[in-house]
């Protein structure tokens, strides 16, 4: 009776909490077509990520910064900015914060903010906030997803476009060899402490008998 | 060698004789189940965020421009194990959160409101609304555009109150005419300090007088210092330490496997004072909260109707006048409860989602639900004296 008593509770927590942390309620309207499973288990993601990095370099970092990369827009190599941005660089290690990068590279950003009505986001950690269908989606084609746009279509197919979307994963996500070492301590401090429940368990179930306990 | 320390160190502190009476003499009801560990593990996931705020803390800006490249960028990437750091706190709180709602509804089940434990309760509540604070100012620190947005939304609030001042507080909480540095830096201040430490002081006095006032079985009885009915709290802290290592494996996979549900992603967005986010929502703690404010016509009574959910569970113990505790001996009681556990659930995920007409009349019904559960409180208490008389 007092496990039936439970059982709604259960339920109604339970429910709360898998809604919540089960992501099912956070639904993508953008999706990555399907030839898109094809394309990455033909090409393997390594692949992917170098193809990418080079378009990444060559088209996209015309207008945007990828700085968690320590990749940066073209103007920085003019010939008027590429002292300073050399001398930036060496003092900074390669990654310079938003302070500094937007106030040595103002009139630049400036520039740009006229030619496209904002200033073309840093996009280091767009993977994550648009989420791999939308990204996927705004490369295809930028005007139909974010209406009013100034970005222009580069015209990339599939492949190109995964590949791109691969190199911006990791600039905010870990690797798939840094996500497999930390699933595998995951895996070894879960048993832990799985093991450390059987043996507490254990234990109580001694001390209770030895000091002749009820409950 | 280690004797005479711990002798020595116990003839000049006497702390040793306090954990021993309170942690292993001190006697609970035989018994006790999953929930009653829930106050161990509230202490217990309080310390986890001390200490992984304190290494979090170390590498952390509190600067408009540069607190979003620190938390995504030196934590996350450059800072050895700084990933783990971060997913213990930003889990961690999740967890705590969870835990805090599901031990303050077992408090409801269990009527732990009524004489002689009114100040558990009041204190318990103080805790809760500290945390809330804690999480309100905390979330604004990694400066995504969700933080900066919730914020922007949390620090207006007070302006739904008619009164001239009301504009003077919310510029006092901001700082200025919007978020920004100089609330970051304020919000820094209250989160890292002020809050926690109040937060040690409540949960010492939420402790002391619990233990001063007992536990009841769980149908309800004092049994406190009945020593036939009761066992030495160490029997239990073993059973907790079960369920306390079970809970640290669930905890493990969300930290290892998967912190994504605990870091939203929108906020990996910087925030963009200029750019309004189609949809902002707090995070799934308030939600609740946030879908009755927004589902109740005009500014002032959806403020109104937010807080009624929080004095209505500060006044349960004068609400509930009957003697009988716990859910288990009160059908009545029991019914209105799951109603009233039910209505937190929807309200706490619809408020994840865009706001529509169809969620605001979700919003509308389902708080009403919400203030029936309190409503009916004296109406059950009448009825269950009455049914007791004629017994």
């Amino acid at each position: 009776m007092k496990f039936l008593r439970s059982i709604p509770i259960v339920i109604i927590l339970g429910g709360l909490f898998y809604a919540l942390w089960s992501g099912i309620l956070e639904p993508s309207e953008w999706k990555v077509p399907q030839s898109a499973e094809v394309i990455k288990a033909k090409v393997g993601e390594t692949q992917l990520i170098k193809e990418g990095s080079k378009i990444f370099k060559t088209s996209c970092a015309a207008c945007h910064s990828l700085r968690y990369k320590k990749i940066y827009p073209f103007f920085v190599n003019a010939p008027n900015e590429k002292p300073l941005f050399k001398i930036l660089m060496k003092e900074h290690n390669g990654f310079l914060t938003r302070d500094v990068y937007e106030s040595a590279f103002a009139l630049q950003l400036k520039g740009l903010k006229a030619a496209f009505g904002s200033i073309p986001p840093d996009l280091s950690t767009a993977y994550v906030y648009l989420g791999e269908g939308k990204l996927f989606n705004i490369i295809k084609n930028p005007q139909k997803v974010i209406p009013g746009t100034k970005m222009p279509n580069l015209h990339l197919n599939d492949r190109q476009i995964l590949a791109v979307s691969a190199f911006m994963k990791t600039a905010i996500l870990p690797t798939a060899k840094e996500t497999s070492r930390r699933h595998l301590i995951g895996m070894i401090v879960i048993i832990f402490f799985i093991i450390l429940a059987i043996l507490i368990a254990l234990y109580r179930k001694v001390v209770l008998e030895e000091d002749n306990i009820e409950e | 060698m280690n004797q005479s320390v711990k002798e020595w160190f116990e003839s000049r502190t006497g702390l040793g004789r306090i954990f021993h009476k309170e942690m292993v003499e001190y006697r609970v009801p035989k018994g006790l189940t999953l929930p009653y560990s829930l106050g161990m593990l509230a202490v217990l996931f309080f310390v986890i965020q001390i200490v992984s705020g304190i290494f979090v803390l170390m590498y952390y800006k509190p600067d408009a421009k540069l607190a979003f490249d620190s938390v995504n960028y030196t934590i996350m990437q450059v800072v050895p194990w700084g990933w783990f750091l971060r997913s213990l706190h930003a889990v961690g709180a999740g967890f705590f959160m969870a835990i805090i709602y599901t031990h303050m509804f077992t408090g409801v089940y269990y009527n732990a409101y009524k004489n002689p434990r009114q100040l558990v309760w009041i204190i318990g509540w103080v805790i809760y609304m500290v945390m809330i604070l804690l999480v309100l100012t905390g979330y604004l620190l990694p400066q995504g555009q969700l933080s900066y947005w919730a914020s922007e939304v949390v620090s207006e609030m007070p302006t739904a109150i008619p009164l001239g001042i009301m504009d003077k507080v919310s510029l006092w909480i901001k700082g200025g005419f919007s978020v920004g540095d100089i609330t970051i830096t304020r919000f820094f201040a209250l989160h890292v300090v002020f809050l926690p430490l109040l937060l040690i002081i409540l949960v010492f006095l939420h402790m002391q007088f619990f233990h001063q006032t007992g536990v009841t079985s769980a149908d309800g009885r004092e049994v406190h210092g009945n020593e036939k009915e009761t066992v030495p709290f160490i029997y239990v802290t073993l059973k907790e330490g079960v369920i306390i290592a079970i809970v640290l494996a669930a905890f493990s996979y969300f930290i290892f496997f998967n912190p994504a549900p605990f870091t939203p992603s929108a906020n990996f967005a910087p925030a963009n004072p200029m750019k309004t986010p189609a949809h902002i929502a707090p995070e799934w703690y308030l939600t609740a909260f946030y879908e009755i404010f927004r589902s109740i016509p005009g500014k002032f009574l959806g403020f109104m109707a937010t807080n009624m959910f929080l004095i209505f569970l500060l006044l349960l113990p004068i609400l509930d006048t009957s003697k009988k505790k716990s859910a288990t001996k009160r059908p009545l009681f029991y019914f209105v409860f799951l109603l009233f556990l039910l209505s937190f659930a929807v309200l706490s995920i619809e408020g994840t989602q865009p706001d529509t007409a169809q969620s605001r009349v979700i919003g509308q019904v389902f708080f009403f639900i919400n203030m029936l559960f309190f409503a009916s409180l004296p109406v059950i208490a009448h009825f269950e004296k009455k049914k007791e008389a004629i017994q």
